[in-house]
């Protein structure tokens, strides 16, 4: 409960996030505005998700352990099918607002590309999902108390940070695969996604067994990446061409 | 655009600039490029504009129109006569066309022949230089058209959305035409209105009254704007983010403002009472009494102001909002260019203290109580005479754009947290359902008194307030010594500096009313919603998107456009369900620590 664990957890939970940011978003306008629409849609979904569940909550018995419980797991099962809808709804919505931006601009060209829009629209859903699991939690960090002290696992802020960090990388990497399918019709990617997603959010019900929630989570988080940095059409030659031709690129420039 | 070639037309946005017996015309940009700085197009050619027998650079006053006033954009069209090996060319005028201030009329006037006109009525006029023919038109969603002409309004407006291009490089062949049969193709051209704008120009010598056909039309308008939406949108993103920011902060770190210690003299009635039915009738009682305040007002300030009473009118009222697109000037005859909504302050006796400098006294004694710094009666009295010196210089003079901003960010920020501190529960969120109503009504409505603020600023061509507004831009016209008289004293201290890119005068602002009240919400949602702080998040990002939405709104109609209603609706659907909804089912999954 120290300032180190709070700022540990918070470099842990959103550091990549934040670099992300910084270094791909921040610059351009348009992606920053793309980026809090998705953080937008998120929260809409996670509004009508939450909703549902009071609404169960509210008419079942309050007293009932095991059924609170399982109401619990419903309303996550809920919520994530219902993110999934509102990233559909999102895809649509920018759809349709590139056509505006391809009518506009002088060129013929959208300013912006799918890719980029998948990529940008998963990093808002992977922000506004880990900052509304995580600040709470990092706030309480800073005052006083004791981990765990009714017996329950000592290490929570960091299982959870690191529990944040991977949903937020996966929420990016999911953002690419999910626009990628609806692009070319690929309907088994999206129910990939879907399920890998109910898969992540069902393996956390093991807490406070972390084994069996953080490293499946975070195999499937590379995997994820790997899978959407192929279908984004990279390869390891393309990565070995960014290392070492980059010079080769910086000349050119110059010289034209 | 790679070159310019020589003995082609072209057609200039210019900016006019009166300097004693001559007027020296600054180019503002190349119509059909955006992204032109002074003098240059964008691939680096330099313009130098120039006029037979006078200055290079500069127009004899004599051949200006007389009512074409100092600042304007007007469309220029240009002879290029030279190719420079640096690129610099120089261009002869050959023409003018000037958007006049009132009603919408276009006016040209062309030196080398003797054609002038304007449109009055219908929407599309050609403009004949002796080599050239400019097509002007009116925005269709504008003005009011004649019966005649109703049927032709959807085309124009399909019309209206194509994409323009306005010029190209190539040398095509369009077929001779005499003067006579001029009109015959202007009638044509009326006809033929929905075709798509592939505009020609034609580079053989004028002498063979040869004829291309430029269009300019407003949707080349509509797209420049619309092209730096998104750059608009962030610009305004920073400083209202920033605005939270602090108050936020505040709130969490300075317990003193959380304390409930007393009301304003505006919410007489208080909120400890026994019953909800008498609770809720007190809060909307202390609505109806503040919004009555509110628009006494701003009444008040509309009076003021339509009455020139300028000196007095800053300083009481340093509290307003506005939201307001401004176009660039060339494109003033069209729809309405900077309109304004206007919301007072209602806190009078703040009023005098919301000089920057007396509000941070009281804040400035909060912080050190909190974070236990000891300070000496000298010191403080040292630094905040400073910071208010500099804070009213900054605003109501001149002063470094950034400092300005800074200034009018603290202001919203103090006025934000007065009104946390002193608005009792229940009257604070209906206080801000009901101000985003008037705002709605004030500014959309006819006889709304901010509509008539904005009309008055429009006709008379001069910002309101610099104390109300922010902007991320400065003024960027250079006042000269000789200007106008007729100018007001106050619209020349409004300028502050000059800034060198003028595209960049196609701003967005917005008032400061709108800082603090969503600054309110805010900091509301940070201060009582159980100490949570994802609400304060989704307030946050609720009023964003709401800004968006209303600049987006903004880019499409282009007309004043209250900028609360949407961000509030927003606002307080997010504060409500998240407190209510979200919060226990987000403590649930984080007690078990589930993940969705």
């Amino acid at each position: 409960m120290t300032v180190a664990v709070f700022f540990g957890c918070t470099f842990i939970a959103f550091g990549p996030a934040f670099a992300l940011f910084v270094f791909t978003i921040a610059r351009d306008p348009l992606r920053v505005i793309i980026l809090i629409a998705g953080a937008f849609f998120w929260l809409l979904s996670l509004l009508m998700s939450s909703l549902v569940w009071f609404i169960a909550m509210k008419a079942s018995n309050n007293e009932d352990y095991q059924l609170q419980r399982g109401l619990l797991i419903f309303g996550v099962m809920f919520s994530v099918i219902l993110q999934e809808v509102f990233r559909f709804a999102y895809y649509k919505l920018l759809r349709k607002a590139m056509e505006g931006l391809v009518a506009l601009s002088e060129d013929d060209s959208s300013p912006i590309s799918v890719q980029q829009m998948a990529y940008v629209a998963g990093l808002g859903y992977g922000i506004m999902s880990g900052a509304f699991s995580m600040i709470n939690i990092l706030a309480d960090s800073l005052g006083p108390g004791t981990v765990g002290i009714h017996g329950e696992s000592q290490y929570y802020f960091l299982t959870s940070a690191f529990m944040t960090m991977a949903i937020t990388l996966l929420h990016t990497f999911w953002g690419v695969l999910f626009f990628d399918g609806c692009e070319k019709k690929r309907w088994w990617m999206i129910a990939v996604v879907v399920c890998l997603h109910l898969l992540v959010s069902g393996l956390t019900f093991l807490n406070p067994v972390y084994e069996g929630s953080l490293p499946p989570a975070y195999i499937i988080t590379v995997a994820m990446g790997v899978w959407a940095f192929l279908s984004s059409g990279g390869s390891l030659e393309s990565i070995r061409n960014s290392l070492t031709c980059s010079k080769s690129s910086v000349n050119s420039q110059v010289g034209s | 655009m790679g070159s310019c070639i020589k003995d082609k037309f072209y057609i200039f946005q210019v900016e006019v600039i009166f300097s004693q017996s001559y007027v020296s015309a600054k180019l503002v940009g190349l119509a059909s490029q955006p992204g032109c700085h002074n003098g240059r197009t964008e691939g680096g050619c330099c313009w130098d504009l120039f006029f037979p027998r006078s200055h290079y650079g500069s127009i004899p006053l004599m051949v200006l129109p007389y009512e074409y006033p100092q600042g304007k954009l007007g469309i220029f069209v240009l002879w290029n006569r030279s190719v420079g090996d640096l690129g610099y060319y120089q261009g002869e005028l050959q023409g003018i066309v000037i958007p006049s201030l009132k009603g919408f009329h276009l006016t040209w006037k062309c030196f080398q022949c003797a054609s002038t006109g304007s449109t009055p009525d219908s929407g599309l006029k050609e403009a004949r230089f002796p080599a050239l023919v400019v097509r002007v038109r009116r925005r269709v969603d504008e003005i009011p058209w004649n019966t005649g002409s109703m049927n032709t309004s959807t085309d124009e407006e399909e019309f209206c959305n194509e994409k323009t291009a306005l010029m190209s490089a190539e040398s095509p062949s369009v077929p001779l035409y005499d003067d006579g049969r001029g009109s015959q193709r202007a009638k044509e051209s009326q006809t033929v209105r929905h075709r798509s704008s592939s505009s020609q120009i034609n580079n053989t010598d004028r002498e063979d009254h040869s004829s291309s056909r430029v269009s300019v039309t407003d949707s080349e308008v509509e797209e420049l704007s619309l092209k730096y939406g998104a750059k608009h949108v962030i610009m305004l993103f920073v400083p209202v983010t920033l605005c939270m920011v602090v108050v936020v902060a505040t709130i969490k770190s300075v317990s003193f403002y959380s304390t409930k210690n007393g009301q304003l003299i505006y919410t007489p009635f208080t909120e400890d009472t026994d019953s909800v039915g008498q609770r809720l009738l007190n809060s909307v009682l202390n609505t109806l009494i503040m919004i009555s305040v509110i628009v006494v007002m701003t009444i008040l300030l509309v009076l003021l102001y339509k009455y020139r009473c300028y000196k007095v009118c800053p300083t009481p009222f340093s509290c307003a909002g506005s939201c307001y697109h401004d176009q660039p000037k060339w494109a003033q005859a069209q729809c309405s260019k900077a309109t304004m909504r206007l919301l007072t302050d209602a806190r009078i006796c703040m009023c005098v203290h919301n000089q920057p400098g007396t509000p941070t006294i009281p804040r400035a004694k909060e912080v050190f109580k909190t974070y236990n710094v000891a300070m000496d009666y000298p010191t403080v009295a040292l630094i905040i005479w400073n910071f208010g010196v500099v804070g009213m210089i900054c605003i109501h003079w001149k002063g470094p754009l950034q400092l300005q901003q800074a200034y009018l960010i603290m202001i919203s920020a103090l006025m934000a947290l007065v009104f946390i501190k002193y608005l009792p529960e229940w009257s604070a969120w209906v206080i801000l359902g009901a101000i985003s109503i008037y705002d709605l009504v004030a500014v959309l409505c006819p006889k709304g008194p901010l509509r008539m603020l904005v009309e008055l600023a429009q006709e008379r061509n001069e910002p309101i307030f610099p104390a109300l507004i922010y902007s991320y831009e400065e003024a960027c016209n250079n006042r000269p010594e000789d200007g106008d008289l007729s100018r007001n004293t106050a619209a020349s201290e409004n300028r502050v500096g000059a800034v060198e890119e003028l595209e960049e005068e196609r701003g967005v602002k917005l008032g400061l009313g709108d800082f603090i009240f969503y600054s309110v919400l805010v900091g509301k949602a940070a201060a009582t919603a159980s100490g949570d702080w994802n609400t304060t998040l989704a307030c946050f990002v609720a009023i964003l998107i709401g800004l968006c939405l209303t600049l987006l709104l903004l880019a499409v109609f282009k007309k004043a456009l209250p900028a609360l209603p949407i961000s509030i609706t927003f606002g307080l659907i997010f504060y409500f369900s998240t407190d209510y909804l979200v919060r226990p089912f987000m403590d649930t999954l984080a007690e078990h620590q589930f993940y969705i």
